[in-house]
């Protein structure tokens, strides 16, 4: 049986999302079961404390067709403890200083 | 300490600080919220809230499946707004109540579901009974708990009862390991203000507006929201006000009653012809609390082609998720739709149009033979039955009959699973709505398959005394499927003959309930008298075709202009 990337992992369009999130309990899970559940794979997520609350910086990839990334930040917006989603469109020109992770790496 | 030195305390000043058990506390947290109507059924990881219930203000009612627990809260939610409860053991019974929670997060339902686990100290070792709750039930919640400390019970409840509640509706879990159930604790419960109001999208109405007054062929699409936003009443002056015609979607069926002049009728896969019609002509669809589910919108590409949309939704999450809005107007559903001024220009053509289609295209009730037409069955049943009339269908072909032959005097007289399509969701459902309201002509109408699925709350009904009315309308087959199949399988019938069943009436007279079995025409109107007359728990068996369709019917994968006709 083949371990390679296929159908919905490959690589497309990437889109950044920054969370802003209460440090509860569950939060960071419920983050990754909206974008699994709602057609996107979760290909990077780094997570770090911030004062009050845990800032999650997550990157993801459709794995449907017709997704709208401004859908999935409102959905993770409404979840009770998410203060704020905040898009950031990938850019060649001035790259993030986060380093995209491989998938493989992450699970 | 001597008796003569006990502190001088009157009793309710005793109860007040005197350290209780967490069940204790759980139990009166919820009575707090206003809740009188607790769904449960008992089992090892939550027998310390089951000792605490006897003498406190809630009624438990047993029901005889945990899944019907489910449904039933979710019955008490739909027909009353409120945050309806229901309560399981660990393990099996918090995965029985899954597919009732589902239900009611498709359906935006309010809903409290609390759910035993096992005690702290063993959670995580594959104890007896131990499951992850929490994480089997994350994506079909609004937002869920496990309660970690004692203390922090009447808090928990309090926002649980209020995420339920407030926003876009939905179910919300509470996980309470034994041991936090039986920690002692002095905390008093907990009631929270309710929420201050979204922002009124002032620009968002003005563009609106703006819209609706250069549209030709403007069409209100009203969805299930405004039942939840409790907006009904505003809808219906707004609507009126603006002499612009509408379509419902299944779950918006009754926000303007059955007969109303301005409504096409219901829109989609099952949907009335001139709903369909309308849809695909007009210029401006106005979307009031509609998610544009699928079976409404057919082929999505396809649908309302000529339009604007305009979409009202208090979930932004919502908005253009399918359809592209170009207009939106977020906050308070009812609040916007209070403010909403659509002034229609210039429209008598269109109207003309769709009134034209509305009366050239009626439901016909004329079917040959003798034997039971459901159509005509349903729509009697629902005209005898009056104002008070509330369906509560199961899932099939049923459903869609109810949905297109009943006359709804208001949306909570139509119950239904729009969205996850539950089989077995209507018996349990109608309980917890016969129950919320019991004034009510509650008629649960299942399908002899999904009877199956629930047949146990005979037991519930029989026990407690509910004055339910259940319709099973029997055709020996899983009809939907078997309509599917011969539609669009070549007719190549597989696993959908039911011809086994057992005689529905008297299993019911097994339960201790009335029965009555109707199977010919003559028999119909008898029938639903003696149901309607019956003062306590009756069933009533109904025989029709199994070769019956459900028309008319838009194709999976096609435009609703495309229906075919039976």
């Amino acid at each position: 049986m083949s371990i390679r990337p296929r159908g919905n992992m490959r690589r497309g369009t990437i889109e950044t999302l920054t969370i802003a999130s209460d440090d509860v309990n569950g939060t960071l899970r419920r983050i990754w079961t909206v974008i699994e559940q709602r057609g996107w794979n979760v290909r990077s997520l780094l997570v770090k404390e911030v004062e009050g609350g845990v800032e999650t910086r997550v990157q993801v990839s459709p794995t449907g067709n017709h997704r709208s990334i401004e859908t999935l930040r409102h959905q993770i917006e409404r979840l009770i403890n998410v203060r704020f989603v905040r898009l950031e469109r990938r850019s060649r020109e001035q790259p993030s200083q986060w380093k995209e992770i491989p998938y493989g790496t992450v699970i | 300490m001597t008796a003569a030195a006990k502190p001088l305390l009157v009793e309710e000043e005793a109860v007040a600080t005197k350290p209780r058990t967490g069940a204790h506390v759980l139990v009166d947290a919820i009575a707090a919220q206003g809740t009188e109507l607790v769904f449960g059924y008992p089992g090892g990881a939550i027998m310390p809230v089951y000792d605490a219930l006897p003498g406190s203000a809630l009624r438990h009612i047993l029901c005889r499946h945990e899944q019907a627990c489910a449904f039933a809260a979710a019955g008490y939610g739909r027909m009353t707004g409120k945050p309806g409860v229901c309560l399981a053991t660990s393990g099996p019974g918090a995965t029985n109540l899954v597919t009732g929670i589902a239900d009611a997060f498709m359906d935006s339902v309010p809903m409290v579901a609390i759910t035993g686990q096992v005690a702290q100290p063993i959670m995580g070792t594959d104890a007896f009974q131990e499951i992850d709750t929490f994480g089997i039930t994350m994506p079909i919640v609004k937002h869920s708990y496990i309660v970690r400390a004692v203390s922090d019970i009447p808090s928990v409840v309090a926002e649980a009862f209020q995420i339920a509640g407030t926003g876009r509706p939905g179910p919300v879990l509470i996980d309470l390991p034994k041991d936090v159930q039986q920690a002692m604790c002095d905390m008093p419960p907990t009631v929270l203000d309710a929420p201050a109001p979204l922002p009124l999208d002032e620009e968002g109405l003005r563009r609106a507006e703006a819209a609706v007054s250069v549209a030709e062929r403007p069409l209100f699409y009203l969805g299930g929201g405004i039942t939840r936003a409790g907006a009904t009443e505003a809808v219906r002056r707004m609507v009126e006000r603006s002499g612009i015609p509408a379509v419902c979607t299944l779950h918006g069926n009754g926000v303007l009653p059955t007969g109303h002049e301005q409504l096409l009728g219901m829109v989609g896969m099952h949907g009335a012809q001139a709903a369909n019609h309308a849809v695909q002509q007009c210029d401006l669809l106005i979307n009031i609390g509609g998610r544009f589910d699928d079976r409404a919108t057919g082929r999505l590409d396809g649908f309302a082609p000529h339009a604007s949309v305009v979409h009202f939704d208090c979930d932004r999450s919502e908005v253009s998720k399918l359809r592209h809005a170009d207009v939106s107007v977020g906050g308070s559903l009812k609040h916007a739709v209070k403010s909403f001024r659509p002034e229609a220009q210039a429209i008598a053509p269109w109207l003309g149009e769709v009134y034209e289609k509305r009366r050239a295209t009626p439901h016909r009730y004329d079917a040959p033979g003798e034997g039971v037409y459901a159509p005509a069955l349903l729509k009697e049943l629902s005209e005898k039955a009056g104002k008070r009339f509330v369906a509560v269908p199961d899932v099939g072909q049923h459903q869609m009959w109810t949905a297109q032959h009943c006359e709804f005097s208001r949306p909570e007289a139509h119950l239904t699973s729009g969205g996850l399509g539950s089989m077995g969701f209507s018996l349990p459902t109608a309980i917890g709505a016969q129950l919320a309201e019991p004034d009510a002509v509650v008629v649960s109408i299942s399908g002899d398959g999904g009877i199956m699925m629930n047949i146990q709350e005979l037991a519930t009904l029989r026990r407690y005394g509910i004055p339910l009315k259940v319709v099973v309308i029997d055709n020996a087959r899983l009809g939907m499927v078997r309509q599917w199949q011969e539609l669009f399988f070549d007719g190549n019938f597989s696993e959908v003959d039911l011809s086994d069943n057992p005689d529905f009436a008297r299993v019911a007279e097994a339960f201790g309930i009335e029965a009555l079995t109707v199977s010919q025409r003559s028999e119909v109107t008898p029938g639903i008298e003696r149901l309607l007359a019956a003062e306590g728990p009756i069933l009533m068996h109904v025989v029709i075709d199994p070769a019956e369709n459900v028309w008319p019917l838009v194709p999976p994968g096609h435009a609703n202009h495309q229906m075919m006709e039976g």
